[in-house]
This record gives structure tokens, sequence and C-alpha cells, in this order.
């Protein structure tokens, strides 16, 4: 394996130098070029040399490559927004992966020494931790950084995108109550025969069904209880699009921890079959982050993207993308949430994973799968 | 090595060509079974017949060479990273990982594992035997009999086969699921539930809707290619249709039959789709679910596992396939397609031909025709569901945001291309190594068999992760330039459709009587003029679906792209993936309306495309 080893580091070393070259090329070629870019105005709080940085991402390639477990839907309207600013971006390209799988092959791909992804973004806890601990992204602070909310600071470096409202959704043929909280839910299943009739996310299933139901009962165990109903009565859930589509067709009554934005637009077609509730006893943002590899070939531009998602235009896009913006500024359409509106209307309920993102204890998780495991069997 | 002993064409030993003519004569008819010494001097009488060399090699011998070569690349290019990968402690990318046989140890001693590999089998074997008893009668009646409807039922068969099993599972649950359009109605009339598909038999119900396809074709081309002078002594003798169809037809057809239920096996063993979206949430788990909830999605993926229990599916399909090896031995037994040709009659069925109508129909329409038409009607409606009329929330858009996205569009174009061109690769390598394999002397032939089974063993995630290394280690740059490339899916992709095209082609060689060739050698044909002027003509019907097959699978195949893709090579499959995780359920539907579209017209164009040759 030593040989192995050693073509790994001869390719490190060569990408690295690389690197250093193009770097001199940019700044040597750079230098003479009037500043052409400063035409777009910055907000006051940005460096004062940031047209340096637009100079730098100008030398580079034009492309900007993403790793996201995002769609193309989300990613329209952010591209555009982001493309209409810096018009020499020629091409902004997303491979969308599951949150884990894409670290797996970005290790493998900076391993050979072929890593072409500029930014990287997962809603995964652990797998962001993983990543950090094997490999390192550049340690960028976002000309926003000052803007940007505490619960969106996943990692030095590493900034959330969206800060996503887990919500409860139920079919309003099958439930005629009004639910507006999991307790509400809970004492409506109490009634009768539901076994089978609920979605619930498997938290073995992904890391992320996991993090959002950790999240929630370690912060708010007193739920434990009727959540504990829910994994009783329930069947495992993968992801929202699923459960969306067994609670239209009456399969579930209702559908535990949904994302908010993943379900709006099926929710606003349903002609108000399919409802969706901020519950007001516990509602988990999930923070969306984005972060730049060390390996990014285009690391300029990459910082351009990201300073660009965390303004106010940026998440604005976000939002007109179907994910939760977190900026104040950032409007919703009809019937959807920022996560400032989810605050807004359901305050202390809210609770996020916590930042900076840190690797999860290894007898707390035992316990919670145990505890959890107890319901279903 | 192996090579060293290639060099009989120069000396003065007879060249193989002449082993080959001597071996026709000796084994008059076993040519396929070839065992035992062979003698190497002609026998008296009679001239070896000579033939064209390339630089000093014997053609033969260096084509022969070539397939083995090539196919064992191919399949050892995934396969031998996974090896690799089983017995490291961490992943291949992880310099700080040791050997170590920890993963094969963990596999075992994980207490669930016992309860998995029951389901699994459970689930194999029902969906083998369920595929069997659909396919088996529906390609006999189909091809053979009078069946009202015949022409119809034969495009039709097939139709299951152009989707993915994500597809068929999701259209199944729409319509026969707990609060599924047709259970609903019989709920209406039985009260309470009629059925539950949560249960292994209920899945394995569905794969076998969704797989037997595959055997249909297996088992339609070798009755096709059958001579029908068998059935018509049978009838002279004066056998009933009947007894005509379980003494003579059904037991030709065994290779076709053994070669499906090893495949389907494997594939049951190895599928992730329909344990995933029905099996999890029935609480169900089958060994792909174990490997996914312990491999990649875990918390900390553990590759060593992954990597042991790909070794272990491996063992599994290399037995199947051994048994598969024993089971036809005797192959000259199956050999139909004789000398002399005659044109199959249909045996009238009588009064049961209603019967098998109904037998037919039912697969077809309640198999496959009604869940497709779920899924169809979901593509054009923002909601589908029991309790809301359909024609309420009608909608073009689930086609319009498709088209709008150039990445979505793009993926559809890309998938073309990675399909026709690897369909056209695979079966020109498969068609050369099915006849290397059935219809030479090569000396590892035998070995052809195992190596073109292999693939269907390992799970696409797995081959993408192999593939991505053997990539990665190839010389001159290569690496890079293949990196990400529509070229790396169509390697990955074709690894993973190479079992289904051999046995598309390999039983009908069985089924073709060795005096054919005999008869060309003795005209002075060496083994490449009488694959060329002989075999490659009676086999243009196999060798048709063998690329058709190929092209469908490659077409909806997505697994190992996960590993193989970039941001500019994605395709329909993973396309589809990411719409269904982010709950795009709608535009997924379009995309399966787009999917059957487009193959069904590669199919029926290719279909009108090869009668076209066989009437020439």
């Amino acid at each position: 394996m030593s040989a192995e080893t050693r073509r790994r580091r001869v390719s490190l070393i060569g990408a690295s130098a690389a690197a250093a070259v193009a770097l001199l090329a940019g700044c040597a070629s750079g230098a003479p070029t009037p500043v052409e870019s400063g035409e777009t105005s910055y907000p006051s709080y940005y460096p004062d040399d940031y047209a340096a940085l637009v100079e730098a991402a100008e030398q580079e390639s034009g492309n900007l490559t993403i790793y996201s477990s995002m769609q193309e839907e989300n990613w329209a309207p952010i591209i555009a927004g982001f493309r209409a600013k810096y018009p020499f971006v020629n091409q902004v390209s997303a491979l969308n992966l599951e949150g884990d799988e894409l670290f797996q092959r970005q290790l493998s791909e900076e391993s050979v020494g072929n890593a072409t992804a500029d930014m990287l973004s997962s809603p995964s806890v652990s797998a962001w931790v993983n990543y950090v601990e094997q490999s390192s992204v550049i340690e960028y602070e976002s000309a926003e950084d000052t803007q940007v909310p505490e619960a969106a600071k996943a990692l030095p470096g590493v900034y959330a995108l969206s800060i996503d409202p887990q919500v409860l959704s139920y079919n309003t043929a099958l439930i005629d109550d009004d639910l507006e909280s999991w307790g509400d839910l809970a004492a409506y299943l109490d009634g009768g025969d539901f076994a089978g009739k609920v979605g619930v996310r498997d938290p073995e299933l992904s890391t992320f069904n996991f993090t959002v139901q950790y999240t929630l009962l370690t912060q708010k165990p007193e739920l434990w209880d009727v959540y504990g109903e829910f994994i009783r009565l329930g069947r495992s859930e993968t992801s929202t699009g699923s459960m969306n589509e067994k609670t239209i067709s009456g399969e579930y009554v209702a559908s535990v921890f949904v994302t908010a934005g993943g379900a709006l637009e099926t929710s606003q077609n349903s002609g108000g079959l399919y409802k969706l509730v901020m519950p007001t006893d516990g509602v988990v943002a999930t923070p969306r982050p984005i972060g730049i590899p060390d390996s990014a070939p285009n690391p300029n531009t990459a910082r351009l993207m990201l300073d660009y998602i965390l303004s106010a235009e940026g998440q604005q896009a976000v939002q007109d993308g179907g994910l939760a913006a977190f900026h104040d500024d950032a409007v919703a359409p009809e019937g959807g949430w920022t996560y400032q509106d989810a605050v807004d209307e359901v305050g202390d309920a809210v609770v996020t994973v916590p930042v900076p993102f840190v690797a999860f204890d290894e007898e707390e998780l035992d316990a919670f799968f145990d505890k959890w495991n107890s319901f279903r069997n | 090595m192996p090579s060293s002993t290639s060099g009989t064409a120069s000396g003065t030993e007879p060249p193989n060509g002449t082993r080959y003519v001597n071996t026709n004569l000796r084994d008059s008819g076993a040519g396929t079974e070839l065992r035992g010494p062979v003698p190497s001097a002609p026998a008296p009488g009679l001239v070896p017949p000579r033939h064209r060399r390339f630089l000093g090699f014997d053609r033969n011998q260096s084509i022969w060479w070539g397939a083995f070569i090539v196919l064992a690349l191919f399949v050892a290019a995934p396969i031998v990273p996974t090896l690799v990968q089983s017995v490291r402690t961490k992943a291949l990318y992880d310099s700080t990982g040791e050997f170590s046989l920890g993963a094969f140890a963990r596999l075992f001693t994980e207490a669930q594992f016992g309860e998995v590999i029951l389901n699994t089998l459970t689930f194999a074997v029902l969906t083998t035997v369920m595929t069997l008893l659909i396919a088996v009668p529906i390609a006999v009646v189909v091809t053979r009999t009078n069946l009202p409807g015949k022409r119809l039922f034969e495009t039709t068969m097939q139709w299951p086969y152009y989707v993915s099993s994500l597809i068929i599972g999701l259209g199944w649950m729409m319509i026969y699921g707990p609060a599924g359009f047709i259970t609903e109605l019989v709920r209406g009339i039985v009260g309470g539930q009629p059925w539950d598909l949560y249960t292994i038999p209920g899945m394995a119900l569905i794969e076998a809707v969704s797989v037997a396809p595959i055997a249909y074709m297996f088992c339609r081309n070798a009755l096709l290619q059958s001579d029908a002078s068998l059935e018509a002594a049978a009838k002279t003798s004066g056998a009933p249709p009947l007894r005509i169809l379980f003494s003579i037809v059904i037991p030709m057809m065994r290779p076709a039959i053994v070669y499906s239920a090893v495949l389907v096996f494997t594939v049951a063993v190895e599928t992730l789709s329909i344990p995933l979206i029905i099996g999890i949430p029935a609480g169900i788990t089958f060994f792909s679910t174990f490997l996914y909830k312990n491999g990649l999605q875990s918390l900390n993926p553990d590759y060593g596992l992954l990597g042991a229990a790909s070794v272990i599916i491996l063992l599994v399909a290399v037995v199947l396939v051994v048994t598969q090896t024993r089971l036809l031995r005797n192959a000259q037994r199956f050999v139909t397609v004789r000398g002399k040709a005659t044109r199959p009659k249909p045996l009238d069925l009588g009064k049961l031909r209603w019967v098998a109508f109904v037998y037919v129909a039912a697969y077809v329409v309640i198999g496959a025709g009604i869940p497709l038409l779920g899924i169809f009607l979901r593509s054009f409606t923002f909601i589908l569901t029991p309790l809301r009329n359909p024609l309420e929330s009608l909608t073009l858009s689930n086609y319009t945001r498709i088209f709008e996205i150039p990445a979505y569009s793009g993926s559809i174009v890309n998938s073309l291309v990675v399909a026709s061109v690897g369909a056209v690769l695979v079966t020109i390598l498969v068609f050369v190594v099915a006849l290397v394999a059935k219809r030479s002397s090569f000396r590892f032939r035998r070995g052809l068999d195992y190596l073109a089974l292999a693939p269907q063993a390992m799970p696409g995630l797995i081959v993408g992760i192999g593939l991505f290394w053997a990539i990665a280690v190839l010389p001159f740059g290569l690496g890079g330039l293949i990196h990400g490339t529509l070229f790396a899916l169509i390697i990955g992709f074709g690894f993973r459709a190479l079992p289904s095209a051999y046995g598309a082609i390999a039983p009908s060689i069985l089924q073709i009587g060795e005096e054919l060739d005999k008869a060309a050698n003795l005209s002075g044909a060496d083994w490449l003029r009488t694959v060329r002027s002989i075999l490659l003509k009676i086999l243009l019907p196999s060798i048709a679906s063998a690329f058709v097959l190929t092209f469908i699978s490659m077409f909806k195949e997505y697994s190992p792209a996960i590993f193989l893709q970039s941001a500019d090579s994605k395709v329909f499959g993973t396309t589809m993936l990411e719409m269904w995780a982010q709950g795009a359920t709608g535009p997924v539907a379009a995309l399966a309306a787009i999917q059957i579209a487009i193959i069904s017209v590669v199919a029926l164009v290719a279909s009108k495309y090869m009668k076209g040759i066989q009437h020439a």
C-alpha cells in the first residue's frame, strides 16, 4: 500500500503545484487589466478589496461545479441570479447526490487527484464532520459573515444555504380536526385503529432522518411520549416525496417531518386535501450547509458564489427555488415559510441543529436508537 | 501464463483450426461438450482446410484470445477493487486502512444478519418461481399456439421491462397498495383489506412482474429457433396439443429456463428498488437494504462491509452458474435447429386457448397495464388519489418542468447516447464471447461463461465504486480523460447489462445443430467464416433481442452512475432518483412515461428492422 500512498501524495503535490502556478499566472496577468466588475456595487460591510476577489475569480475557468443534495429547481434561480451578477461565469453545474454519498465521492476523487467540485452542500451533520476530519475546506470568512445568523454557521468556512423547517402534514379528507401540533395528532390517533397509517422518517436510513428526530427529541425530550406513538403506529419512510404521495393517496392519514419547501407545491396543488402545519410544540429547522473544499479548482468563483448565496438577493433566490431562506428580507410565497416566518409563527417551538457541527456522542446515539426502537417492538 | 500456449499456430504442431475440424468429426453433434483428448492428426483421407493467417497467427485463435482478454479486463475492472476493499479496514481512498478479514466477521456476527439472509432467500426463491410461472407459459402460448391476440401480446409482454422496477413498484402501490385505486374498489365490495403488499410474497410478486419479460424473451428466443419437426412428428403419431407442449416444447426450453432462473435469482438477491420502497415501510430488511443502511447511508459508512457483502453475493452467483452448467451438461439434447428447416405451425389449443388468453391478459393488463396506466395518469396530474377525481387536477406542468430545465432534458440525451453506443458494443462483445464459449475449441471457453455471468452478482453501486478505482489507476493519464464522462457510464452500465445480453444469445447457440458448422467446415470454411456465413444469420433474432435488452437495461440503469457520473454526464435514472428523493413524484412519473415512449419506439424499430432482414 505504500505505493498507493506515494501515488496519492504525488498527485496531491501535483495538484497544489498546478494551483499555485495558476494563481501566480492569475496575479501576473490580472494586475494590468482595469477593474471591470466594479460597476456592481457592494454593501458597505464588504471588505474594501472585494474587487480583487472578483478579479481573481475572473481569471479562473469561468465554470463552477457544485456537489449538492438539492435538485435542479432549487438551483435554477440561484444560478441565474449569480450569473447575472457575474457575467464572466459561463456555466454553473450541480451534481445532485444524496447527503452522504456526495462526500464519499468527493473524498474518492480527491485521493486520486480528480476532484472537480468547487463547492459541496449537504444537510448531513455527520458527513460534514467526517469530511473536515479526513480532508479540509477553505475557511473563508464570507463578506456576509456579519449578516448571517449564528444558526447558519455550521463550521468555519461552511455556512447554511437555507434553514429548512420540517413540519407535519396530513390528509384533510381523513382527518376532520384542525391539527396544530404533534400533540393534536397524537390525540387524534388515540381514538382509532391507525396502525401503519402514519409516515415516519426512519433514523437508520439516512443521517438526515436521524438528525431531524435526534434534534427534536434531545432538545424537547418531553415530546418522546407523543413521538413514541408515531413510531409505534408509523411506517418507516425515506423521503418527503414518498410521504407526500402516500398521505395524499390516503394510505397515511398524516406524515411526520416533511420538508416544508419540498411539500409546499404539492400541498398548494392538492385543492386543500394535503395540509402542511407548523406544529406549535416542535419544529426542527435543519441548516443545509455549503462550503468550498481545499481541492476546489475555482476557489475564488466559489467564494463569490458563497457570498452571493448569503446575500439578501441570493437568499431570495434560495427561497424562490423552494428552500427556506434565513435572511430577514427574504419573502416566502403565499402559504410558504422562510426560516424567520417559522420562528415568528411558533416562536420557541423551533429547534435548530446545534452549530458548530460536532460528532455525535456514541453512547447517546446508542441510547437514542434503543429508545426509538423500543416503541417499534 | 496462458498466452504462452497460444503459440501453437507457428510451429510444427497442427494449427488449432485442424483440431476444430477433427473434433467435429469425432464428437458428431456434441461439439458443445468437447471433453477428453482431441486427436491432433487429421482423420485419414481428409486434408485440413487452409486458413488465411494474420501475422502468422491463426485468425480464429486471435479472435478467441481477443474475446477472452477483452471480457476478462472488462469484468475484472470493477471486481478486483471490490475484492481488495473487502479485506481493507477503511475506504480504498483512505491510505490509513489496513488489511483485515474483520468485515467478513462483522457481516456474520451482525445480530440481524441471519434474518436478513432468510428474508432475502425467501424473496429470491419466490421471485424466481413466480417469474417462471408467468414467463414460461406465456412464452409458449404466445409463440407456439393459436392464442387469440398473440400479435398484441408479443409487444405488450415486454412493456414492464421498459421501466425500472422502481416505477413498477410505484405503480403497483398506486393501484394495489393499501390505499390503491383497485384496493379501494375491492374493499368496497368485500369489506376489509383484501390483500397486503407489505409482505415478502407481495414484494416478490411485484418483482416477478417486473422481471418476467426478461425470462419471457429468453424463452421466446429459444422457441422461435426450435425446429418444429419434432412437434410435427408427435402430431403425426397422434399426440394431442397439450401432450406436445408438455413433452416436447417445454422440455426443449430447458437451457432458456435455467438461464432465466439463475439470472432472476441473482437479480432478486441484488435488487434495491422494491426492498427500498416497499420493504422499508414494511419493516422487512433484505440484503440490499441492509447494505444501504450499514453502507453509504450510515453515520459511519462501512466500506469493508460493502465489499465483503459483494464478495459473498459474487460467490453465490458463482455457485449458481456452476449449477447451471451442470444442469445443461448434455447440451446437445437441446439442439433443435438442424440442417433441415421446417416452418413451425401453431398448435391448436381448442377451447383451452381462451384459458390461455385469460392467463396472458391477466399478466399484461393487471400486472403491467393498469399500474403503468396509473403512472401515466400520475404524470398528467398534480395529485393522484382515490379520494379525488383525477380530472380535477390535470396539468402538463410535470412535463414542462422536465423540458424547461436543461439539466433534465440533457440527461435524456445522455441516456440515449449511453444506451445506444453501449448496446452496440455490448452486443458485439457478447455475440463473439458466446460463440467462442459455446462453439469453439478455445481452451478457456468454459471460463468465458463464468466471466459473462459474474456481473449479475454485483450491486450497481459497488460496480460504480469499483470502476471508479479501476479508472483512477489507468496509466498514461487515461483515467483523467475517462473520469466523469459518458464513456465511464457506458463501461459501468455495459458491465451490468452483460449477463442479460449473454443470456439472450448463449442458449440459442446451444440449440443450433453442429452439423451446420460441420457442413461449412467440410466445405473449407474456417471458424470465422462459419460464424459469418451461418451462425450469424441464424442467430439474428437473438442478436436483435440482445441489442434491445441491452439498450433497455442501459437506458434505465442508474446505480453505478452515482460514482461515475459528473455534473455534465447525468442520465435518466439518476435524474429520476434525484427528483424522487426531493418529492417530485409527478415529474418522476412524466420521466417514466417518456422512458416508456422512447424504449417502445426503439424496440418497435428494432423488431421491424430484424423482420426485414429475415425476409430478405
